[in-house]
């Protein structure tokens, strides 16, 4: 029993990640369902829940404005390092990867399934840092200096401390699925020949890699300061509620912010690239045709992935950084754009002349590119040092990155389960719950995030308790959280036609055989539903085709699986 | 189940797997360390004034653990290369040969471990040094980053010995059963062990003689 | 094979050797007390030199694969990248070169 539950079976681990995830990516939404009360009906009490919250977070079933503040940050640093991440990367990469490169498991089992236990501990320090005197930290995802360093309390400490067991996980991941992709493709599984999606997944493990230790150093430096007393991010001169603070000193609150960003950036685009990898092998399974460009879509997320690591500071504009080193970073925004609509416009040109099957993961991936572009355009004003600065910090950035990740990668995620559904419990999900919840959560979704580009562009800040009601010039935008409100609590209730189906389909789904969707890449052509315990595969893999081979003249069943002769 | 090429080379990369696992987490930590030296050169140009180091910090002691940390990297490569040349012979059964590189291995393996040991002895005695002349992270900017660079640094040390230890001891069984495995790890653990040696390379001057 | 294990042996002697005196020589310099330019370097060059010869070695980095080249290579940029990077934004005393004004706000 302990073997099974301690497995170094990636299959097994990419479960752990799955369902665990699936769970954080509830608790975080949770969280936001009663910021975005707070916003529409600010300072009334916040029916029956808000008396189960507590007197010390929300007297007289008021949420707090500390206890929204804990919100706010929980609700940031849960969706996306424990809940979007991990399911894209840990989840979905862990279980997918080496089936399609043909492998018998990753290259470390082992290190693979102490990276999931470190992944839980540090869930578990962040969830249980809610019930420590003082709450959560709620210092916002970002846990700025000096507002972080002071913060009373053990929350932040905790959320140090969940940081840096995430990202140890994190790292030995990342080493692992590197590792793996370069030493364990099945012979004639050349680099050209990987799917796009074990592409994305390397390109954001080498993003995860040298990215994630620059957090491990500020957060490293930041337990300092709030326990061994030393100044980091302190500043000379401090004044907290009226006393100066007494630390030595002489630090620099806008390192923190440096090292930060150093790995936030590229944080962002481990969030998208998994999403574009399961997009891009959606798409090309019900377009049944090869994908537009996929050797410009790999040159392109290479560069994509090297940009990452030199625009970071692009958070920083309105830090007061000098206009040549403001200029780099401008400079070096724009051109990321550049692969990114690359990759987009790829998928797009890649449904050109193809025979669309609308199944529920396609549904999800035609809806992805839109509002990614939507996303993606809505960052070129605060890639601009000039725009940015009435855009900093308002609900337009706020709208800008939501749309991204939530009809962005969470829809791809559900794609990619949608799609991956039959391979690994050898039944399908019903279509029509899916349809449903695709339709209801794409609407939803925009009436959320739409209107909060109106009220970032009127002036109104992020992370307020109040969600803007102190702005009077800004009152007309300030009705819009009523609607947004009714939008979150429908977003809620069209996912409970997912988690039914979900549930329903593992027991009485329609069976499916090895390969419903008659796809080319090995982890349908080459393994049984589910795949073999130990080591994947019946029969050795020996690989001959590039990972797309579809509608090919005179080809058996319309397609040719990469390991057909 | 076996993973190909945990022990054998990947013909067209020319690795093993956990030689190019071992490289890929010493990146991260050149990124990890790189950071905190590069908090460390932000915060002395930009601060008005800065101690002395080499006056709070002691110079000969200092010198003495660079030249045993140094030694120790010797010694750890000299245990791999007790073992790597008699990895066929052994695979063979020759039992004459497995015993005697073993012995060598653990000598030099025991250096190493011994190494380490004085290393750690001798930062012990100058951070009681420091606290007993009040000198603590949080007195100033200096002697923060003092501990926190060499306190991140002593504990990849201890991870490293325990490692090394395991590899002296109980882990050295592998060397009858699996010659080849066991040489690979010994080298693995020596990239690990020599990359501890650099960092304090670099740390020695930085916090110590600039 | 045997004659194999006694060259390399032979180097490694002769790269403690040359870490040795690289050690002495860099606490040597460091007591003559030079001003902070030409001491750092001094010290760093002499710090690079060793962990050099470590790394090529010790560690086998001499005549390694590609797949081990490229992921160091990168790292070393980016380290490189984010000290200046660092540097440039936020290091108060280059103002006042003639570079300074680009990179301030002062």
């Amino acid at each position: 029993m302990l073997r099974r539950i301690f497995s170094t079976d990636h299959k097994v681990i990419g479960l752990q990640y799955g369902f665990t995830s699936l769970f954080f990516l509830l608790v975080g939404f949770s969280l936001v369902i009663l910021i975005r009360w707070q916003h529409a009906f600010n300072g009334q009490a916040l029916p029956v829940i808000g008396g189960l919250l507590g007197e010390a977070n929300a007297p007289g079933g008021i949420i707090s404005p500390e206890f929204y503040n804990q919100l706010g940050a929980m609700h940031g640093t849960i969706m996306v390092f424990l809940g979007v991440v991990p399911l894209a990367f840990g989840a979905f990469g862990n279980y997918i990867v080496p089936l399609q490169i043909g492998a018998p498991d990753m290259a470390f089992p082992r290190l693979n399934a102490l990276s999931y236990w470190l992944y839980l501990a540090g869930g578990l320090v962040m969830l249980g840092s809610f019930f420590v005197p003082g709450g959560a930290a709620n210092n916002g995802w970002t846990s700025y200096a000096p507002l972080s360093d002071i913060a009373v309390g053990h929350g932040q400490t905790l959320w140090l401390i969940g940081m840096l067991l995430l990202i140890f996980s994190s790292l030995l991941g990342a080493m692992n699925f590197i590792a793996t992709i370069i030493q364990l493709r099945a012979p004639g599984m050349t680099w050209f020949r990987l799917p796009f999606f074990v592409w994305a997944q390397f390109i954001t493990a080498f993003l995860l890699l040298l990215a994630f230790p620059a957090l491990q150093a500020a957060a490293v430096l930041q337990g300092m300061d709030r326990l061994a007393g030393t100044s980091f991010f302190l500043p000379s001169g401090l004044v907290v509620t009226g006393r100066p603070i007494d630390v030595a000193g002489g630090g620099n609150a806008l390192l923190w912010q440096h090292l930060f960003w150093f790995l936030g950036h590229p944080e962002v685009y481990v969030l998208i690239l998994p999403a574009m990898g399961i997009i891009a092998e959606v798409i090309a399974n019900n377009t049944r045709k090869p994908l537009w460009g996929y050797r410009l879509m790999v040159y392109s997320i290479f560069v994509l992935g090297f940009l990452s690591f030199v625009v970071w500071a692009h958070h920083m504009f309105l830090t007061g950084m000098g206009t040549g080193i403001s200029a780099f970073f401008q400079a070096t925004t724009m051109i990321i754009s550049i692969p990114s609509v690359i990759v987009l416009s790829s998928l797009i040109l890649s449904l050109y002349g193809g025979s669309i099957r609308f199944n529920t993961p396609m549904l999800f991936a035609l809806a992805f590119m839109p509002m990614f572009g939507l996303g993606g355009l809505t960052g070129l004003p605060l890639g601009l040092a000039a725009t940015d600065i009435p855009l900093h910090d308002t609900n337009y950035v706020v709208a800008h990155f939501h749309y991204l990740v939530a009809p962005g990668t969470i829809f791809a995620l559900f794609a990619g389960i949608y799609y991956w559904f039959p391979k690994v419990t050898g039944r399908m999900m019903n279509e029509t719950l899916g349809r449903i919840h695709f339709l209801g959560s794409l609407i939803c979704m925009n009436v959320i995030f739409l209107p909060m580009f109106i009220q970032g562009l009127a002036g109104v800040n992020r992370r307020l308790w109040d969600g803007g009601a102190i702005y009077s010039h800004a009152q007309e935008t300030i009705s819009l959280n009523v609607p947004m409100l009714y939008a979150a609590f429908g977003l809620a209730l069209f996912q409970l036609f997912f988690i039914v189906n979900l549930l329903v389909s593992l027991r009485s789904g329609r069976v499916a055989d090895t390969n419903p969707w008659q796809a080319t890449t090995l982890e349908w052509a080459a393994t049984s539903t589910p795949p073999r315990a130990h080591g994947n595969f019946d029969r050795p893999v020996r690989v001959y085709r590039d990972p797309y081979d579809y509608s090919v003249p005179g080809a058996a069943a319309g397609f040719l699986p990469q390991n057909a002769e | 189940m076996e993973i190909p090429y945990t022990t054998e080379v990947r013909p067209d990369t020319g690795l093993t797997n956990p030689k190019l696992g071992i490289w890929l987490f010493l990146a991260s930590e050149v990124m990890l360390f790189g950071s905190l030296f590069s908090s460390y050169a932000l915060l002395r140009s930009g601060a008005p004034t800065w101690p002395v180091q080499r006056e709070i910090l002691s110079v000969p002691l200092a010198s003495l653990n660079t030249v045993v940390l140094i030694a120790s990297s010797v010694t750890m490569v000299m245990a791999w290369a007790s073992l790597a040349p008699h990895t066929a012979s052994v695979r063979a059964g020759n039992r004459d040969e497995e015993a005697r590189s073993l012995k060598r291995y653990r000598l030099f393996m025991g250096l190493t471990l011994l190494g380490g040991a004085i290393f750690l002895a001798v930062k012990t005695i100058e951070y009681s040094d420091k606290f007993s002349h009040h000198f603590y992270p949080s007195t100033n900017n200096f002697l923060a980053l003092y501990f926190t660079l060499t306190g991140l640094h002593a504990v990849h040390v201890i991870v490293g010995m325990i490692v090394n230890g395991y590899l002296w001891g109980p882990g050295a069984r592998m060397w009858r059963s699996d010659p080849e495995r066991f040489a690979n790890r010994i080298e693995v653990a020596g990239i690990y062990w020599h990359f501890v040696d650099v960092v304090w390379i670099f740390l020695f001057p930085v916090l110590y003689l600039l | 094979m045997a004659h194999d294990v006694a060259t390399q042996v032979r180097g490694y002697m002769f790269v403690f050797g040359a870490l040795l005196v690289l050690t002495v020589t860099t606490v040597a310099v460091s007591y003559l007390r030079l001003p902070e330019t030409p001491a750092v370097i001094i010290g760093l060059s002499i710090a690079l030199t060793k962990a050099a010869l470590v790394a090529m070695y010790f560690m086998h980095l001499k005549g390694e694969k590609p797949a081990v080249y490229w992921p160091l290579g990168l790292t070393a940029f980016l380290f490189v990248g984010l000290l200046v990077s660092l540097l440039l934004a936020e290091g108060d005393h280059l103002s006042g070169t003639q570079f300074g004004d680009a990179f301030t706000n002062e």
